[in-house]
C-alpha cells in the first residue's frame, strides 16, 4: 500500500510531531508513505521532524503528482493555519483525499487562503462564503477578520470548516464536539479518533525537578494566543496572597512583542513571578515539563479538534488545567482539573490551591492522567483507521465522486449546501455508497 | 453526421414540443444525418424535486454523438461539446412568470434558492452552447432580459405544409387547435352574439378539459347561436382539421401572449388564409397584422364581431390579406431543409 501525506514539517509544529509519529507507525504496518510539506514557500528550506521516508515540497508539481497518481490513499493534515497548511489547501483542491482535521474553526485558514487568492480575477472566496453562509457571508466575514473579535464574531456560524470538509473524501478528527458541521458537509467517511502523540522522551517518565518545597510551578506551552488564558492565570495568582508568594508562572513557546508586554505589565501589577522562556529546542522543553508541577492547558474559546500540548502533558504525568468545553469536555473525569467558564479566574484560583494543597493527589491525578492518556492516543490505532480508511475512501471512490460532482455543480449555479440535505438529491445518489445500507 | 435531438418528457402526455422533436429527427434524417430523440422524464411538481432533475441530466455521459440539439429546460442542461440549443421553454416559473405571480415556486429564502439555482444552471447551458436559437422573437427577448444571452430566432416550420393549398371560402371563420381559456375561444362564441346574420364559426379541436368543452357548449345555447355556430371540440385527423381550414374565409386564432408565431396560424398562411388575432396575442402578431395580413382588434367581443362580418362579406379583400398572408409566411424561409441547415452550421 502506497500513502502520501502531506504535513507541516516544520518543527513547531505540532501538526508535524504527529504527522512523524504515525508515519512511523504506518512504516512499521508496511506501508509505503510519502510526506509532502505543506508549509508556504518560506519554511520549506527550515529543518524539520524526523520522517525517516521520501520528502517532497508540495511546490514540486512534477514529484508530487506522480506521486499522487500511484498511490493508495492521499492524506492531507489540515489546521487552522495558512501558512502552516499552503500546499495541503492548494493539491487538496485539486486531489480529493483523506482530510486529517486538527481544528474545528478554520476561519484564519480561509481567510489566509482568500488572501492569497486576491488579484486572481475572480470572487471564489466570496461565493464560497456565500453559499456556505448566506448572500452577504462574504462581507460579514471579511469585516471580521479586520478586527481583534475575529474569531469571537465567526467560530459559532461562519467557522469554515465546511469549505475543507466538502473537499475531503474523508475526514479523521480527534473528538466529537464539533462534528456536526463536519457530518453536514463530507461526502465520505466520517471517523472519530485520538489524536496520537507521544511525549519528547517517548513514554519515559520524566522525574519532576525537586524545587522548593511547596512551590506552584505552572506552565503553559505553546503560541502565547489570547485564547490560551495565560492573563486569567496570572489574575488568580495575583489575587490571591498565597500564590503570589509561592507560585512561579512559566511559557515556553512562541510569544510576540506586544503579547509579552502586556503579560509582563500585568504580572509585575499583581507581584505575581511570570517567566517568559520564548521558543525553544526539545531538550529546554523536556526540561520545562520536568520543571512543572501544574500545566495550564485553557483554552477559551476552545477550537480545536485536539490538544498536543494537553495531551503531551498528560503523558509526561502532569496535573492539568483545562477549561470544561471542546476537545477538554471528553478527557476522561479524574484525569484533569476542569475550570469553570463562567467564573473563571477564581475557578483557576480554586485549582491551583487545591492541586499546591495537596501534593499525593496532584501526583494521582498525573497517574491516572498518563495512564489514560498512553491507552488513547496510540499511534498505532491512527494509522490502523488510515490503513482502514483507504479500503472505502480511496482517491477516487464512486459516492464520493458523485456527491462532490453534485455539490461543485450546485455551487457553481449559485446554490447552497441545502440541496444535499433534501431526500430527492440525497436518495438517488446512495446507490454508489458502497457502504450504505439501503443501495436497492 | 450522428445528431441527438435531447428533449423532455412527462409520460403520456404528447403535445407541440414532442411533435416538434419527432419532426425534427425526421427531417434530420431526410437531409441524410443519423438522428435519435433523447427523452428525459421531467417532473416540476413538487418544486423541490427540480434541481435533483436538473443534477441528473448533467451527470448524464453522452457518447457516439457528434451534435446535440436540445428543446427543453432542463434537457438542454445535458453536457456535449458540441451542444446547440432550440429553445422552445425556460422554466418560465421562475422568470417572467414568477415576476407575474403565475409560479409553482415557494414564496421566501427557499423559492430564491430555487431561483438562483435554475438561473444558475441555464446561464451555465447557454454560455457552454455552440449556439443559440429560439422558437420566437418573444423566446429570444425573454432570454435577454433574464439571462443576458441573445438568441437567433428560428420558428419552427410546419410539419406537414402540403397539407395546406388553400381553397375557395365557404362562409365561415375557422377556430382550430387545442381549446382552453388561454386559447380564448369562447371570446369567438361571445363575439358572434354580435356578429351579423350571415356569419358562421366553426371552433374544432380537443378541449383540455371537460369544463372547456362545457363553457363553449352554454355559450352556444345560451346565446342561440346553434345554426351559426358549430362545435367540433374531440381530437381531430389532420385530413379533417385541414379540410376545415382550406375550406374557411379566415381563420381565428386568439391565445393570450403567446410565445411562437403559432402552428394555426402558419398553418392559415399556409393556405393563404387571412388572419384574425388580438393586440395581446405575442408573437402570433408576427404573422397577423391589422388589414395587411388579416385583422388585429382589443381582445373584446364586440371588435371581434367586426372583423369576423368583415372576413364573410369582404371576400376580395380577404382574399387580398390570405395572399399577403403567404406571401409574409413564405419571405420568412421557415422551411424544414433552411431550419436543419442553420442547427447544423
Amino acid at each position: 500500500m502506497k500513502l502520501v501525506m502531506f504535513t507541516p514539517g516544520l518543527r513547531t509544529s505540532a501538526i508535524g510531531r504527529m504527522a512523524s509519529i504515525v508515519v512511523r507507525e504506518l512504516t512499521a504496518k508496511g506501508v509505503e508513505v510519502i510526506v509532502v510539506r505543506c508549509e508556504a514557500e518560506s519554511f520549506l528550506p527550515k529543518s524539520s521532524h524526523p520522517f525517516d521516508v521520501p520528502v517532497f515540497s508540495w511546490t514540486d508539481d512534477t514529484a508530487v503528482g506522480e506521486a499522487i497518481a500511484t498511490a493508495d490513499l492521499v492524506v492531507y493534515h489540515v489546521g487552522d493555519n495558512f501558512a502552516f497548511h499552503k500546499g495541503a489547501i492548494a493539491w487538496l483542491g485539486r486531489c480529493p483525499g483523506v482530510v486529517c482535521l486538527h481544528d474545528f474553526y478554520l476561519g484564519h485558514l480561509f481567510h489566509g487562503w482568500a488572501h492569497s487568492r486576491e488579484g486572481s480575477g475572480n470572487n471564489e472566496a466570496a461565493h464560497i462564503l456565500r453559499s456556505l453562509y448566506g448572500k452577504d457571508a462574504d462581507l460579514r466575514f471579511s469585516k471580521a477578520a479586520c478586527r481583534t473579535s475575529f474569531i469571537a464574531e465567526t467560530a459559532a456560524t461562519m467557522p469554515c470548516t465546511e469549505w475543507v470538509c466538502a473537499m475531503a473524501s474523508a475526514v479523521v478528527t480527534h473528538s466529537s464536539w464539533g462534528i456536526q458541521r463536519v457530518l453536514n458537509s463530507c461526502p465520505g467517511p466520517v471517523r472519530v479518533v485520538p489524536l496520537p502523540y507521544e511525549t519528547l522522551t517517548r513514554g519515559h517518565v520524566v522525574t519532576e525537578e525537586a524545587g522548593v518545597p511547596g512551590q506552584v510551578r505552572v506552565l503553559t506551552i505553546g503560541h502565547a494566543n489570547p485564547n490560551k488564558r495565560m492573563d486569567s492565570v496570572i489574575r488568580a495568582i495575583g489575587g490571591a496572597p498565597w500564590l503570589r508568594a509561592n507560585a512561579v508562572y512559566r511559557h515556553v513557546g512562541h510569544i510576540d512583542t506586544a503579547a509579552f508586554m502586556d503579560l509582563s505589565a500585568l504580572a509585575t501589577g499583581l507581584g505575581v513571578d511570570f517567566v517568559a522562556s520564548g521558543e525553544v529546542d526539545d531538550a529546554a522543553l523536556e526540561q520545562a515539563f520536568a520543571w512543572a508541577n501544574v500545566v495550564s492547558c485553557l483554552r477559551m474559546p476552545s477550537l480545536e479538534a485536539a490538544s498536543a500540548s494537553a495531551i503531551e502533558s498528560m503523558l509526561y504525568g502532569k496535573a492539568i488545567l483545562v477549561s470544561d468545553g471542546g476537545f477538554y469536555a471528553e478527557i476522561e473525569d479524574g484525569c484533569a482539573v476542569r475550570v469553570e467558564g463562567t467564573n473563571e479566574i477564581a475557578s483557576i484560583r480554586r485549582a491551583l490551591e487545591q492541586l499546591a494543597g495537596d501534593p499525593v493527589g496532584r501526583e494521582s491525578l498525573g497517574v491516572r492522567a498518563r495512564e489514560w492518556a498512553e491507552r488513547t492516543f496510540r499511534a498505532d490505532a491512527y494509522a490502523a483507521e488510515l490503513i482502514e480508511l483507504s479500503g472505502t475512501s480511496g482517491t477516487h471512490p464512486p459516492f464520493v465522486n458523485a456527491t462532490k460532482f453534485f455539490f461543485d455543480t450546485l455551487a457553481r449555479w449559485g446554490g447552497d449546501a441545502r440541496w444535499l440535505t433534501v431526500p430527492s438529491v440525497l436518495e438517488p445518489i446512495a446507490i454508489f455508497d458502497a457502504t450504505g445500507t439501503d443501495a436497492t | 453526421m450522428k445528431v441527438l435531438v435531447v428533449n423532455n418528457m412527462a409520460p403520456f402526455v404528447w403535445g407541440g414540443a414532442e411533435e416538434l422533436a419527432v419532426h425534427l429527427q425526421r427531417n434530420l434524417v431526410a437531409a441524410g444525418h443519423e438522428s435519435e430523440i433523447l427523452r428525459l422524464p421531467f417532473q416540476w411538481e413538487p418544486s423541490t424535486g427540480i434541481p435533483a432533475q436538473m443534477l441528473y441530466v448533467r451527470a448524464m455521459e453522452l457518447w457516439n454523438v457528434d451534435k446535440v440539439i436540445a428543446l427543453k429546460f432542463p434537457a438542454y442542461l445535458i453536457r456535449h461539446p458540441n451542444k446547440v440549443l432550440w429553445l422552445l421553454h425556460q422554466y418560465r416559473q421562475a422568470y417572467d412568470l414568477f415576476d407575474a405571480g403565475h409560479t409553482n415556486l415557494p414564496s421566501g429564502e427557499d423559492g430564491d434558492a430555487l431561483r438562483t439555482v435554475i438561473r444558475g444552471a441555464d446561464n451555465e447551458a447557454f454560455a457552454e452552447s455552440r449556439a443559440i436559437f429560439t422558437n420566437s422573437e418573444v423566446t429570444r427577448q425573454r432570454l435577454l432580459k433574464y439571462n443576458g444571452f441573445d438568441a437567433t430566432v428560428l420558428p419552427p416550420p410546419l410539419n406537414d405544409p402540403e397539407r395546406f393549398p388553400g381553397g375557395q371560402g365557404e362562409g365561415y371563420v375557422f377556430a382550430g387547435g387545442r381549446v382552453n381559456g388561454m386559447k380564448r375561444q369562447h371570446l369567438l362564441v361571445e363575439a358572434m352574439v354580435h356578429a351579423g346574420p350571415g356569419s358562421r364559426l366553426v371552433v374544432a379541436g380537443p378541449p383540455d378539459t371537460p369544463e372547456d368543452a362545457v363553457r363553449l357548449q352554454e355559450l352556444v345555447e345560451r346565446h342561440g347561436l346553434t345554426d351559426r355556430v358549430r362545435l367540433d371540440l374531440r381530437f381531430l385527423a389532420r385530413a379533417e382539421y385541414a379540410d376545415y381550414l382550406n375550406r374557411s374565409n379566415a381563420v381565428a386564432y386568439l391565445p393570450f401572449d403567446e410565445d411562437s408565431l403559432g402552428y394555426v396560424a402558419m398553418e392559415a398562411a399556409t393556405a393563404g388564409k387571412p388572419i384574425i388575432s388580438t393586440t395581446d396575442s405575442g408573437g402570433i402578431l408576427g404573422l397577423a397584422r391589422h388589414q395587411s395580413t388579416g385583422w388585429v382588434v382589443a381582445p373584446d367581443p364586440g371588435a371581434l364581431a367586426g372583423v369576423i362580418d368583415a372576413a364573410m362579406v369582404g371576400a376580395r379583400k380577404g382574399d387580398d390579406y390570405g395572399r399577403a398572408a403567404r406571401e409574409l409566411w413564405q419571405g420568412l424561409g421557415i422551411d424544414w431543409p433552411t431550419t436543419i441547415e442553420a442547427l447544423l452550421r
